[in-house]
């Protein structure tokens, strides 16, 4: 008779073991770096082309997203219809995104069909023109996208976060209001794509079933010469003052209220930092976290709750976020509360700390799982300037760390005294 | 082509096993033949309920989430029209934590007083977050109530409203789960880096046990083809007037399903589509606009909605997408413009394979359908469509009355409702 009470053996190996695959790297002839990652059976892979050109670029709000969408939309030899006909037709697509820090726009394509896609890619990459007509077009979506928006309560609560974490002068925190749709020109994009757009600022991420012939159409599309453009302008950057702010964005009539909570914290280059990501993962990165336990298992405040870190290239935030019935607000933020501070003064039981412990690898085998996985989180690195030692230094403290260091990373780092809180709904 | 081998158990619980070594991870999908249609009238949502409840410990496991966890996996599930399906993913090396788990709930749940207690809760507002408290969340309640009279597809997965949720009790959990909760009524598909021997081993120690359960034989109340056009108009507090137009479609084991989803592809399918060209970009009347199925197993919807620019008027809007479907009626499209379609089809599936619990589910679902092979057919069924087809698909598609149209109106005055 099988007893299902026993549990079955599991064993997951040490992640000091894992070995991390490199990319090759090669030079364009134009000089741009490239990476390739292969790996898979299908013949398709992914051609990623990454600038810095994300929002702390930009000189005003939605420049660097509005660039980055369009690029898409006109080049001097092809218009908009035609490159989505060519791409439809041959049944890729793109994807394309900014973050604070970078631009990412990037082409997946079955390998047979690369002379006819990459052409197009690479045309639309370095010699878009951005019409106005279209650029009135996304202007007119985007504005009705924003009043959409603004009737989330998460999005508004989200909106307002990191400007009050970083202050509205620093790069990471500006804001989108009505007024950005009206200050914004066709101009603003090119001469961002002017800057922001070279080869000398550009970095490519080839990953899959690598097709010899996707190198050489590269090499034989990227225009090997440019008119001078000028620099890229780097973003003044500045430590922003880490003080407690609170803000509550009242919205009437609604039957849930949105809650970010956070502060500053250190980043990826820090040496407590994977310290730091491991005490956030045991509050609320993952199913079985405390804030998940308590919040929504136990109480059913709400459908989820989460806190996780954000580390950007030159600062980082950690945050926590729910929406919640609107009339157990206050009783959520106490929750949250009493969690971070349970969490610097009790320690781990064996058990937890084996839990997360075993969650983590296991997150951490997935996040390496196949060649366009691989290449995020190359990407990932090569945005922040970090390398596999990074990964190292996780997997490490993964393996090692006790649940005394916890505490002392809990009590240094997450103390519920040094949140700011971020209200949308009723409080 | 995915590979896969096929097993029975003696209790009915069939098994689908794909094996790849590009992975070091093994997914799971478990699908259980039971949706949101099979539920009754006054207690809609209850099939989605019971979903968050299979992870409120089981006879001989306390938390499903703790145990996979510390296997080093993840899962989710979600609850659909047709079917209730568990997914998760963990190294290779602690499958057999996932037979355990898996067998664990189906044997039998814990039926605990306090998680049914906690999960209404965590329901309604789950049901909050995503239907009231959104802008255009309510649509689906609408437009599935318009286009429904009879079959069960006229609510949503959450359900009707709150109230019956609330209203749960444990004797409905556990009759629930003795119905539609048993092998005879479940399929299991394994993929990643495993053995087929070692997997087939695992399910006759874990599942072999299970008494089989009975058969779910459906019988469902078919919805009679409707007759004459209908229209509803909503005002809500939104920035935006939408509009929703739908019609009833074929099955999804029918031809004419693939030609739908050609058509929706023709009309919607990519910047370089039909309505997207001609509505968005050259005559900007729409902010955005989408075509596509509900893609359910009995008939279902051919959906085409999208969102007003300011100052056009809902008649516009409405007779320039009725003029391009009229398009299609009268003209079939280009030898070329088909191809395009059909190769986005190709380009999407070998994209979806990249993914081990991708390929889990599709086994599942292909084998919900009848028929395993459908996963390595399903291009075929696309591939066979002729200009012709579109056309006929076309004009029996978008009669007059198969319409329903929902004009949700835009009203900055009145809280959401």
């Amino acid at each position: 008779m099988l007893n299902r009470k026993i549990i079955p053996q599991t064993t997951i190996s040490d992640l000091r073991n894992l070995h991390l695959p490199q990319p090759e790297f090669y030079r364009l002839q134009t000089g741009i770096p490239l990476f390739t990652i292969h790996g898979g059976s299908e013949a398709l892979c992914k051609i990623e082309f990454v600038f810095d050109a994300g929002a702390a670029y930009q000189s005003k709000p939605l420049v660097a997203s509005f660039t980055n969408t369009l690029l898409k939309d006109g080049t001097t030899t092809r218009s908009s219809l035609e490159i989505s006909e060519t791409l439809d037709y041959y049944g890729a697509y793109l994807e394309y995104y900014t973050t604070p820090d970078t631009a990412v726009i990037a082409l997946y394509s079955l390998n047979k069909h690369l002379h006819h896609t990459v052409p197009v890619f690479i045309d639309l990459i370095f010699h878009a023109t951005f019409p106005e007509q279209e650029f009135r077009l996304l202007l007119d979506q985007q504005i009705q996208q924003f009043q959409i928006n603004n009737k989330k309560v998460q999005y508004r609560a989200a909106k307002r976060f990191k400007p009050l974490l970083f202050g509205k002068s620093h790069p990471y925190g500006q804001e989108v209001t009505e007024e950005s749709f009206r200050i914004i020109s066709a101009e603003d994009l090119r001469s961002f794509y002017a800057t922001c757009y070279t080869p000398d600022n550009a970095r490519v991420i080839i990953s899959g079933n690598i097709d010899r012939n996707s190198v050489s159409l590269l090499n034989r599309y990227i225009p090997v010469t440019f008119e001078e453009r000028p620099k890229t302008k780097q973003p003044e950057y500045f430590t922003p003052v880490s003080d407690v702010h609170s803000e509550i964005i009242s919205v009437e009539h609604v039957v849930q209220s949105a809650i970010q909570v956070g502060s500053l914290t250190i980043n990826r280059d820090h040496q407590e930092y994977a310290q730091v990501e491991f005490a956030c993962t045991v509050l609320g990165g993952y199913f079985g976290s405390r804030l998940m336990k308590n919040i929504r298992e136990d109480k059913g405040y709400t459908y989820g709750i989460g806190a996780r870190m954000v580390p950007l290239k030159n600062g980082a935030y950690y945050t926590i976020a729910a929406e919640v019935a609107a009339e157990l607000t206050q009783a959520t933020l106490s929750e949250i509360r009493k969690e971070m501070k349970r969490l610097r003064t009790e320690a781990l039981s064996i058990e937890e700390l084996a839990l997360v412990k075993n969650y983590l690898r296991g997150t951490l085998l997935r996040s390496f799982d196949g060649p366009m996985a691989l290449a995020e989180r190359f990407r990932e690195m090569s945005d922040a300037g970090l390398d596999n030692r990074y990964y190292q230094k996780v997997f490490e403290t993964i393996e090692t760390i006790s649940a005394q260091e916890i505490l002392y990373t809990a009590e240094k780092y997450f103390h519920e005294d040094r949140i700011s809180i971020v209200i949308a709904g009723r409080k | 082509m995915i590979h896969y081998t096929e097993h029975l158990l003696s209790n009915g619980l069939r098994l689908l096993i794909h094996r790849t070594t590009d992975t070091p991870m093994a997914a799971v999908n478990l699908l259980y033949n039971v949706g949101s249609r099979d539920e009754e009238p006054d207690r809609t949502g209850f099939a989605h309920l019971f979903e968050h409840l299979m992870f409120g410990g089981s006879e001989n496991i306390s938390s499903y989430d703790r145990a996979l966890e510390f296997a080093g996996g993840e899962n989710n599930a979600f609850t659909g029209n047709d079917i209730t399906n568990y997914y998760l993913s963990l190294p290779a090396s602690n499958l057999e934590t996932a037979f355990w788990l898996e067998s664990d709930r189906m044997l039998n749940l814990a039926f605990s007083p306090k998680s049914l207690e906690v999960q209404r809760n965590v329901v309604i507002e789950e049901f909050k977050q995503r239907y009231l408290n959104q802008p255009y969340g309510d649509v689906w309640h609408l437009l599935r109530e318009a286009t429904y009279k009879v079959h069960p597809y006229q609510w949503p997965t959450i359900g009707k409203e709150t109230g019956p949720i609330a209203e749960a009790t444990i004797e409905e959990v556990k009759a629930f789960h003795n119905r539609f909760y048993t092998p005879v009524n479940a399929i299991m598909a394994v993929a990643g880096n495993v053995d087929p021997k070692t997997v087939v081993a695992l399910a006759e120690k874990w599942f072999g046990p299970i008494p089989s359960g009975k058969p779910y034989s459906r019988n469902l109340p078919q919805e009679p083809a409707q007759t004459a056009r209908r229209e509803r108009t909503v005002e809500r507090d939104v920035p935006a007037n939408a509009l929703f137009m739908a019609w009833h479609m074929a099955e999804r084991k029918d031809q004419r399903y693939y030609t739908a989803d050609l058509i929706s592809d023709i009309l919607a399918g990519g910047d370089s589509s039909r309505l997207t060209q001609k509505l968005v970009k050259e005559q900007p009347l729409f902010s955005d606009l989408s075509a596509f199925l509900t893609g359910d197993d009995d008939p279902g919807l051919f959906v085409i909605s999208g969102r007003l620019n300011e100052n056009i008027t809902f008649e516009e809007a409405e007779n320039a997408v009725t003029h391009e479907i009229s398009q299609l009626i009268q003209t079939p499209p280009p030898e070329k413009e088909l191809q395009k379609t059909k190769n986005k089809i190709e380009s999407m599936l070998l994209f979806s394979q990249l993914k081990i619990t991708t390929i889990a589910l599709n086994l599942c679902i292909a084998k919900q359908l009848g028929d395993t092979s459908r996963i390595n057919t399903e291009l075929d069924n696309y591939l066979r469509v002729t200009p012709a087809m579109i056309r006929q698909e076309a004009a029996l598609l978008f009669r007059p009355e198969n319409t329903t149209v929902i004009y949700y109106k835009k009203n900055n005055t009145a809280p959401h409702a």
